[in-house]
């Protein structure tokens, strides 16, 4: 940085762009020309640039910030458009700053629902949430994110705007380079306007749960109703509440079919408390916010076979689970360098332990070295889009 | 080629596994698009990832462009050498490595046949999705450069969405495993930046694959109708209606003709106009219910009946039609340009209808067959390419098409690729700005553009990139 503080913020402000100045400088430009024209002011500025949406996942995708090592945060939340809803080709387009409970009524007019669906979507921007790589409980069906974007327009570091992909629900023109962009946390663009692929909104919900003595039940339960026949919309095990150990499905589609699978769950894996229609959304709903219950530390991932032994291995943390992908949210206790080495050794070691909400020391022990392996090209995509390295984070994708 | 590199590279594959007679490399010289042909310089087929790698060091050091090939039954000059060099090939590499029935995954050598995955993994009750027309003969290391599609991907998606993880040898010859154990991973996608690279960023040599659980139900129905156009408009309608058939297909008059004639007849009725399979995977209640809403859609749009069929035999006889249309269409030509488009699903009947203009214009035979349900068209071309007039008319023919399309939102190519059939055409679809990143992040996985030279990137902007036009962050911060 070459400029005081001050002097820069008010020199952007005389260029017309709204910026608040604390906690932390950010900037809302007010379209995509403005967007693109900060980022060349920071660039000449040599500021170091964290694009956001609301800022709700900040904290884990860009620890920087809270450690005071970003000069200016880029906000997308006033590029809130709705673009292109086709209803009759179940595809949206909108820009970045729209949040996802926004996008939701607006594709409900037509029948349609979005995934993922993620905790508070009323603060949950799409290009935030594309940015993160977020995907809900919904996964479980569905797939990621990633799978459902269809395309993206983007600008990049030195401001130059993009596209790649479109508005259609195939399409293999190109690289798929909004796949790329979806989960890199903002260190290769600022996302904004995405499309994505629509669902329908199901006919009828149902939600079974069952109250388990322990995460060895939960999870032989989770593989009954997985070998059932049944195909549930999510699927998650958690030990969050008093009660203990619990595992939740939802079920989603079909009026008869639903009722099918509920009977035949019954039978094939006794038990469930049953809830239906507006009490299972709002159930499922509340399964959803549980990743909001306490910030979530680390994040456990690999073959489904090995989620209980990886339970196991971190008895007595508290976890939201989705077992048919196995993704663990382990959530925060006082993490250090050595407890969570510890916890490396501890599990199977095919099975990946990344870091979330940590202290910046706990990131720095459990980043992956960016010189070996696929590191390689994740460094060199990175210098070749963001060449002056002004939308750079010091712990993701991979260690310097 | 260099006699020396030549040993080389027979001392790792040996004698068997290099092809360097011209007779023999003559089969190399295009892929399924034969209108453009360059013959390699020497053909190398690695066993397995190691062999790959040792042999792609080689050529890396001697400089030599790299052409990454499967079964060659892409349809762009995907797999054609157009600057020479070495074709690396994975015929050899066909082990099955691994099927985890409890994880539903299965890990492959690049060169397995599409087919044959589903084979061996079909007594567990699981199977491999992308289900390619030429699945009997093409890769899965074809299908995951393409990002192929099939009929079934309208309800369970491209190869994209069931490639789990690759082992990729980089042009230098270096092996890097992309796979990441978290579907949201840790860290830029490369996988899925992978897919659909078009063999631009490396040789894949084993992927780890998504398998898919048969579902209890499955549903086929062959709805017959008097016009192309209401065919067409039914298919708009049911994906209106939020409906989720696992399949959508649509064969016109001469398709239905050529199919019946061949060996792959199906018992379509010859004298429709059109027809539309469809077919419904799931839970009997779930399926049933798709299908009751289905029917009106049809009625209402005029089909003349609708077909059951009524056990998994005919179910395979009306596939075998549909799967082996283009082989069907040798009859009627000795060569067909299959186009491959894709426009918004709420305007199928406008670009069919436009596609058969342009063709009568021009007196070109044009034939549809097409997944319907994802608003990929095929409409083919017969001709013969000795004809050069013929020819023209069919290349100008197609351009028209894909611009119609491009103008209605559509775009250049839903399952085939760009290739080198499409190259120039990128210029109708993205602007400079666009084509400028893609070639960005083509430098940075392969800074000498050394891996299937001549494909996709559109020659105006690699020749800037050759020039160096492109930033790296040593240079400018220098
Ligand atoms: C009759 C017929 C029907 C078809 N139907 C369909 C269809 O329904 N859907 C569809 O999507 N396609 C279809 N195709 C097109 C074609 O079959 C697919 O694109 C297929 O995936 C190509 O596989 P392949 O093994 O033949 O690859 P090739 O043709 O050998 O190569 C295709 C491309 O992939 C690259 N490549 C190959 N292997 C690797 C590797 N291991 N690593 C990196 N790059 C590699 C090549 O360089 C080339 O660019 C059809 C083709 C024919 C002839």
């Amino acid at each position: 940085m070459t400029a005081s503080a001050s002097e820069w913020q008010t020199r952007l402000e005389a260029q017309g762009v709204e910026l608040e100045r604390s906690p932390y400088p950010v900037a809302a430009p007010e379209d995509v020309n403005q967007l693109a024209d900060v980022l060349r002011f920071a660039a000449s500025e040599k500021l170091r640039v964290v694009p956001t949406g609301l800022g709700g996942k900040l904290a884990w995708c860009r620890p920087e910030v809270a450690a005071g090592e970003a000069d200016l945060l880029l906000s997308t939340r006033r590029l809130d458009a709705v673009i292109d809803y086709v209803p009759g080709d179940g595809t949206l387009t909108a820009q970045a700053g729209c949040t996802l409970s926004a996008l939701g009524e607006t594709v409900a007019t037509g029948g349609h629902r979005i995934t993922p669906d993620v905790p508070r979507p009323a603060s949950a921007t799409l290009g935030g949430v594309l940015g993160a790589g977020q995907s809900g409980p919904d996964r479980e069906a569905l797939g990621p994110v990633r799978h459902h974007v269809l395309g993206c327009h983007v600008v990049l570091a030195d401001g130059t705007t993009a596209k790649s992909g479109g508005r259609l629900v195939k399409n293999v023109t190109g690289f798929d380079l909004h796949r790329l962009y979806t989960g890199s946390r903002g260190t290769l663009c600022v996302i904004i306007e995405a499309s994505l692929r629509l669902f329908p909104i199901p006919e009828e919900d149902a939600v079974l749960e069952w109250q388990t003595a322990d995460a060895a039940e939960a999870i032989a339960l989770a593989d009954a109703v997985r070998d059932s026949g049944a195909r549930p919309r999510t699927m998650t095990v958690d030990n969050v509440a008093e009660a203990g150990w619990r595992l939740h499905v939802g079920l989603a589609g079909r009026r008869k079919q639903i009722a099918w699978e509920c009977d035949h769950l019954a039978e094939a894996a006794p038990g469930a408390e049953l809830q239906e229609g507006a009490a299972a959304r709002a159930r499922s709903a509340h399964v959803r916010d549980l990743e909001l219950h306490a910030p979530v530390a680390l994040r456990l991932s690999g073959r489904p076979s090995r989620t209980l032994q990886a339970l196991q291995s971190i008895e007595g943390r508290t976890v939201l689970v989705q077992p048919g992908a196995f993704v663990c949210d382990v959530f925060a206790a006082d993490d250090t360098p050595e407890t969570v080495r510890a916890l490396r050794t501890a599990l199977p070691s095919d099975v990946h332990l990344a870091a979330r909400h940590v202290a910046p020391d706990v990131h720095t022990a459990l980043a992956r070295d960016a010189a070996t392996g696929d590191g390689r090209w994740m460094r060199a995509l990175a210098e070749r889009l963001d060449p002056e390295g002004l939308l750079a984070c010091p712990t993701f994708p991979r260690r310097p | 080629m260099d006699h020396s590199l030549l040993n080389g590279l027979r001392a790792i594959v040996g004698p068997d596994s290099l092809v360097t007679e011209p007779t023999a490399r003559f089969a190399y010289e295009s892929d399924g698009q034969m209108l453009e042909r360059q013959m390699p310089d020497v053909v190398v087929l690695p066993r397995d990832t190691a062999e790959a790698a040792a042999c792609m060091k080689l050529l890396h050091q001697a400089n030599v462009p790299l052409v990454p090939r499967g079964a060659g039954t892409g349809l762009t000059g995907g797999a054609t050498p157009v600057e020479g060099g070495a074709l690396v090939g994975t015929a050899r590499m066909r082990d099955v490595l691994e099927i985890d029935t409890r994880d539903r995954l299965a890990r492959v050598q690049a060169g397995v046949v599409n087919v044959e995955l589903t084979r061996c993994c079909a007594e567990h009750g699981l199977f491999y999705a992308p289900d390619p027309s030429s699945q009997a003969v093409c890769t899965i290391g074809g299908n995951v450069a393409n990002n192929s599609g099939g009929p079934h991907c309208l309800k369970y998606g491209a190869t994209t969405r069931h490639v789990l993880g690759l082992v990729v040898v980089t042009a230098e010859g270096e092996v890097l495993d992309l796979s990441s154990p978290d579907p949201d991973p840790d860290g830029y996608d490369l996988v899925g930046l992978f897919v659909g690279s078009e063999g631009m960023f490396g040789l894949a040599t084993e992927i780890t694959i998504r398998l898919c659980v048969e579902p209890p139900v499955v549903e086929t129905l062959l709805a017959i109708f008097p016009t192309l156009d209401a065919c067409c408009d039914s298919v708009s309608e049911i994906i209106a209606s939020r409906l989720e058939p696992s399949a959508i297909e649509v064969m016109d008059k001469l398709t239905i003709e050529a199919v019946e004639a061949s060996v792959f007849a199906a018992g379509y009725p010859k004298d429709a106009e059109a027809v539309c399979l469809l077919e419904f995977e799931g839970g009997e209640a779930e399926v049933a219910a798709t299908v009751d809403d289905v029917l009106p859609i049809l009625e209402r749009h005029g089909r003349l009946e609708v077909r059951r069929a009524r056990d998994s035999k005919e179910r395979a006889r009306l596939w075998a039609g549909r799967k082996g249309a283009f082989g069907a269409m040798g009859r009627i030509a000795p060569d067909l340009y299959v186009a491959d488009a894709v426009a918004p699903r709420t305007r199928l009947r406008e670009i069919v209808g436009i596609a058969t203009e342009i063709c009568a214009e021009r007196g070109l035979l044009l034939s549809n067959v097409f997944h319907a349900g994802d608003g990929n068209l095929h409409p083919n071309i017969s001709y013969d390419r000795r004809n050069r007039d013929e020819v023209e008319k069919v290349l100008e023919a197609g351009e028209l098409i894909m611009r119609a399309c491009l103008e209605r939102g559509g775009s250049l190519t839903g399952e085939h690729g760009v290739g080198l059939e499409k190259r120039e055409q990128m210029h109708n679809l993205f602007n400079a700005q666009d084509l400028e990143v893609m070639a960005r992040v083509r430098c940075a996985l392969d800074p000498a553009l050394r891996m299937n030279p001549g494909k996709m990137i559109p020659l105006r902007r690699r020749m800037e990139t050759r020039a160096g036009g492109l930033p790296r962050r040593e240079e400018s911060s220098a």
